[in-house]
């Protein structure tokens, strides 16, 4: 199951962060630090799964922004990264060109759009188009 | 009315902080605090909206900058509750970032989230969901139990997903949720919705990687769904299944290995043709057809290119590694290829697989390549390399190297690249080989004599440990030594060997006087033997000469003399001290002197020395007046309070403590035996105990905690051979039984009580916390699969004879309970749980002693699958009412 994911630019800012297991806030500022360090210094042409304590991250990085996932160690790899593609594709929809920026301010959406993209650490809807509907149709909530 | 609309008018949005914040290059901190304090303020506010706007400001504050909102957690709990939705939304925001397990106002929450769950508006109800799966704690676990029940039979599917994918985390902090939900969960392998299923599935592929042999009975649902499924996601999780499952039943490999290897040959999606080779590597080793698949595709995607791909494939063929070394043989080209990737991860499974593939046949060649790469990696790459070659030559005393000599050369290599931090290892390593391979001493010698000459190998630290053993080795074998002595004095000499740690350059001094003692021995002989005379100008002057060696010696020891280490200083004044009869060539008696005692250091350092055996007690011979057993008689009590193996010498490590027992005609010590102590020994211990008092342990406390009687025993065979019987007698008696005999006495039947005693009814063993949950857990999961396995067949036959005739079954059934008819009493039994644990807790209290029965069964003799099948089948239709039954109560009683 995913653990937790996190959205970080260059400089190791947090942009989202969401965690599916229970943690201390510190021990969450520590992961997020630890977890850039691993990641930033990355050549492109490595590999995208780091192992990281007794877990591993998968990441991949989108311009300035990386998107990592800390998974179990028995988790299929690829079959997160393209769920890391999938997500980012929806937000690039949602957002028509999506930027940093874009998920600075509107962090809440983004938020909305992951709870329909994963629940409880595990990938709850696969459709890109369902989750768009999912998402226009939650606009229209008051 | 107006300052509140002041208020709404002035608030800073969330916009205006973000952009604050980004505007902040310094003084972040001062900027971060002020927000905090102006959110402090706004939350007090009794407009909502301008609330609802400090929450989420707060809540982006903890998110990006890490601020504490744990303060604001009734502030959240307030929003949450607000009607509007978009307000709502931004409490459970909140709640879900920020709560945790203790959050106090859990408890204010479970009415709210109830309500929620129930609403009308399924975005309200995804809302409280998602929350719910992120702040669950046991209590709100128990509470909601019933409504997370309710929704997975919901007529919106998009509900029907959620609730079943929290069902997870429901069961993981309130495990008697299993008992009520489970039979839901598996009929929503069989939902409409295809989502729904792939929930189902991910939720049952956790749970099965924590207890495979729980979920073996649904195997056939789970490949009949695999069969069927054409989501990727959907069929990776199934594969997942079957990888943790496999390995436990061989007949469900067979079944699954043609459609596996169907799917991986058709199959686009690289993750699951992953997950299909991982299933493969895991339980269908023995399937040749399948590996040999696996092994093509795995080499097919190697050559791709891609890192990713090229990664996987190694951490693959790591897990055939053991079972199929062919496997490895074949890609190994591919293998070394990516010791030179950049990827240090790549490296690394490389490194690992090359390793798994060296043997006595290729061990040569792979370390040469391997040290070529050395040479060329960064540190601590390059350390990994050296340190893997030298733990697999070094393996099972160098089982796979069979030229020594050769390496040899290769321990120096290792000392000698540059990065090379191994020192300690390769020191053992030359100092184990030259010890124990006598016919490559010479090799040694001369790799070691390198070592020492070269002065750039002193000034690394890392290095010390294999220059103290080649200073050693060098030293206790100079006949060896292949330019003679004198080269050998000039390196150990050398300025640069003051930046060696003393505890080195002790060794060094050391060498010094062996080795020097070794040269003028021989010079003696050289000159002595023959001519009698010492010719004066060939000692003055020569080179190499003897003199020329005390000189060397002296100018550079006599500054150690001052050494802050006492070791150096000693062993510099020492060596100083056997030159002194030398320092006047022309004194000929002294140098007589001298040399006869140089003859006699000299047969001293002549003894061969080596390691000394661990078995090498066990070699003494017993003398023939020591009385063993005698004394140890009243060590009874005290070894019976432990039920550890004894260690009594060689003979006797595997003996256990009863055969032990028989063997000496034990007798539990009566009075007269403890009466009989020596009197003498009594004192002796009294006076001990009075002089070192702080060293007892206080005689109010009890004694049991301290060192088994295997200790104790093996320390008394030690006294005694050493010092003779009366020694011993006073060592074992007094110390350990006579001192406290009752302590002993009353501890030792909590150590005989043995398996077989496990089984007597009405004792009952106190079960811990947590295994009382596992196997609570089992246990539903078993129930309520056997309730599912109603339709009639099982999981060993559904795998079996998919379609077969229910006739066939059921004769086998019949041959199989005839051999279980005992079953009907723990069949009884298990409904009085079902029963009881579904009604309430007041139940559980009045069986406890079937619960524990049950619990003790299953994990001394956990019931094997057959059994199980046996009793299910044989009150399926009685268990599945009864199961139903307990759900209804349970759901009814938790509801109110």
């Amino acid at each position: 199951m995913i653990r937790f994911i996190l959205l970080q630019n260059r400089q190791g800012k947090t942009r989202l962060a969401k965690y599916y297991i229970p943690l201390e806030d510190s021990e969450k500022h520590k992961l997020e630090y630890e977890v850039h360090r691993l990641v930033v210094n990355r050549d492109p042409k490595f590999t995208n799964f780091v192992e990281f304590r007794t877990h591993k991250v998968i990441y991949r990085r989108y311009a300035g922004l990386f998107f990592s996932l800390c998974v179990d160690i028995t988790d299929n790899e690829l079959a997160y990264l393209e769920s890391i593609h999938l997500f980012v594709e929806i937000l690039d929809h949602f957002f028509s060109n999506v930027c940093e920026l874009d998920l600075v301010f509107n962090f809440h959406k983004v938020y909305l759009i992951l709870d329909e993209f994963i629940l409880a650490g595990e990938l709850q809807e696969t459709s890109k188009k369902a989750i768009i509907e999912r998402m226009g149709e939650l606009e229209k909530q008051d | 009315m107006a300052s509140a609309m002041m208020e709404s008018l002035f608030q800073r949005t969330l916009d205006d902080l973000v952009k604050g914040l980004r505007l902040q290059m310094v003084g972040e901190s001062r900027y971060l605090a002020k927000a905090l304090e102006e959110v402090r303020k706004e939350m007090k506010s009794t407009d909502p909206i301008i609330k609802v706007t400090a929450l989420q400001k707060l809540t982006y504050l903890q998110m990006a900058c890490g601020a504490d909102m744990s303060w604001a957690s009734f502030c959240a709990v307030e929003v949450m509750t607000m009607t509007r939705f978009s307000h709502k939304k931004v409490g459970y925001l909140a709640a879900s970032q920020s709560f945790h397990e203790g959050t106090d106002v859990l408890v204010l929450t479970t009415n709210l989230l109830k309500k929620d769950l129930g609403s009308k508006n399924e975005y309200e109800t995804s809302l409280a969901i998602e929350c719910l799966s992120r702040i669950l704690n046991a209590d709100l676990a128990a509470a909601l139990t019933p409504e997370v029940f309710t929704l997975m039979a919901s007529s919106r599917s998009y509900i029907r997903k959620k609730a079943t994918l929290v069902l997870l985390r429901v069961f993981v902090k309130y495990p008697d949720a299993i008992r009520v939900a489970f039979k839901r969960l598996v009929e929503k392998m069989d939902d409409a919705d295809p989502q729904v299923v792939c929930a189902a599935v991910s939720v049952l592929c956790e749970l099965t990687l924590k207890e495979p042999r729980a979920y073996l009975p649904l195997a056939p649902e789970f490949y009949r769904l695999l069969d069927k499924s054409s989501n990727n996601w959907l069929s990776i999780k199934l594969v997942k299944i079957f990888g943790a499952l496999t390995p436990l039943e061989p007949r469900l490999g067979r079944k699954i290995a043609g459609p596996l290897c169907d799917l991986m040959r058709k199959v686009h999606a690289k993750s699951l043709l992953f997950e299909c080779i991982r299933t493969v590597t895991l339980g269908l080793r023995d399937h040749t057809g399948a590996v040999k698949l696996c092994v093509e595709k795995l080499r097919e995607n190697m050559d791709l290119g891609d890192p990713n791909l090229k990664y996987l494939g190694l951490k693959a063929l790591a897990a055939l590694m053991d079972s199929h070394p062919w496997a490895l043989a074949e890609s190994k080209e591919v293998i070394i290829k990516c010791l030179n990737d950049g990827d240090i991860s790549i490296q690394r499974r490389a490194l690992v697989l090359i390793m798994g593939m060296v043997s006595e046949s290729n061990v040569v060649e792979t370390v040469q390549v391997l040290l070529r790469y050395a040479q060329s990696a960064d540190a601590s790459f390059c350390n990994e390399l050296l340190s893997s070659i030298l733990q697999t030559c070094g393996r099972a005393r160098y089982e796979i190297v069979s030229d020594f000599g050769w390496y040899v050369t290769v321990l120096s290599d290792i000392a000698c690249i540059p990065h090379s931090e191994h020192g300690g290892e390769v020191g053992r390593q030359l100092m184990d080989v030259a010890i124990r391979v006598e016919s490559v001493r010479t090799d040694v010698v001369r790799a070691c004599c390198g070592l020492l000459a070269d002065p750039a190998l002193l000034g690394r630290p890392a290095l010390q440990g294999a220059l103290c053993a080649a200073a050693w080795i060098v030293g206790e074998h100079i006949t060896r030594a292949p330019h003679g002595p004198y080269e050998v004095l000039e390196a150990l000499l050398q300025p640069r060997t003051r930046l060696l740690h003393f505890s080195v350059h002790a060794v060094y001094l050391q060498t010094v006087l062996k080795v020097f003692v070794s040269y003028a021995i021989s010079y003696q002989h050289r000159y002595f033997a023959k001519k009698e005379v010492l010719e004066q100008e060939e000692v003055v002057t020569q080179r190499g000469s003897l003199h020329a060696a005390v000189e060397l010696i002296k100018e550079n020891i006599t500054p150690l003399m001052n050494s802050v280490d006492m070791e150096v200083q000693e062993r510099a004044c020492n060596v100083l001290g056997q030159l002194q009869p030398f320092e006047d060539p022309n004194d000929i008696h002294r140098v007589q002197d001298g040399f006869e005692m140089l003859t006699a250091l000299s047969e001293v350092f002549s003894l061969d020395l080596g390691p000394v055996s661990v078995h090498a007690q066990g070699r003494v011979p017993l003398p023939e007046n020591l009385l063993i057993e005698n004394n140890l008689d009243a060590l009874g009590p005290v070894c019976g309070s432990d039920d550890v193996l004894l260690n009594t010498g060689e003979a006797k490590t595997s003996t256990s403590y009863r055969e032990w027992e028989a063997e000496f005609n034990f007798q539990p010590p009566s009075k007269e035996n403890l009466s009989g102590v020596d009197p003498s020994s009594a004192a002796l211990l009294q006076q001990h105990r009075h002089r070192y008092e702080n060293f007892y342990l206080p005689s109010d406390a009890p004694v049991v905690d301290y060192p088994p009687a295997q200790l104790t025993l093996s320390a008394a065979t030690t006294a005694s051979t050493s010092h003779g019987p009366t020694d011993s007698s006073v060592f074992n008696e007094n110390s350990l039984v006579w001192t406290k005999p009752r302590q002993a006495k009353a501890r030792r039947p909590a150590v005989v009580a043995l398996d077989d005693e496990d089984d007597l009814p009405g004792i009952s063993t106190p079960v811990s916390k947590k295994g009382l949950k596992d196997e609570l857990v089992f246990e539903a999961i078993r129930d309520a699969l056997s309730a599912d396995r109603n339709k009639g067949h099982s999981a060993a036959d559904g795998l079996e004879t998919p379609q077969g005739t229910s006739s066939s079954r059921k004769s086998g059934h019949g041959h199989r309970s005839t051999k279980n008819r005992d079953a009907t009493n723990p069949r009884v039994d298990e409904i009085q749980i079902h029963a009881g644990d579904g009604v309430g807790q007041e139940a559980d209290s009045q069986t406890p002693n079937v619960v524990h029965r049950e619990h003790r069964r299953s994990r001394h003799h956990r019931p094997s699958k057959l059994e199980i099948h046996v009793i299910n089948d044989g009150l399926s239709s009685e268990n599945e009412s009864e199961e139903y039954l307990a759900t209804v109560v349970a759901v009814g009683s938790k509801g109110v």
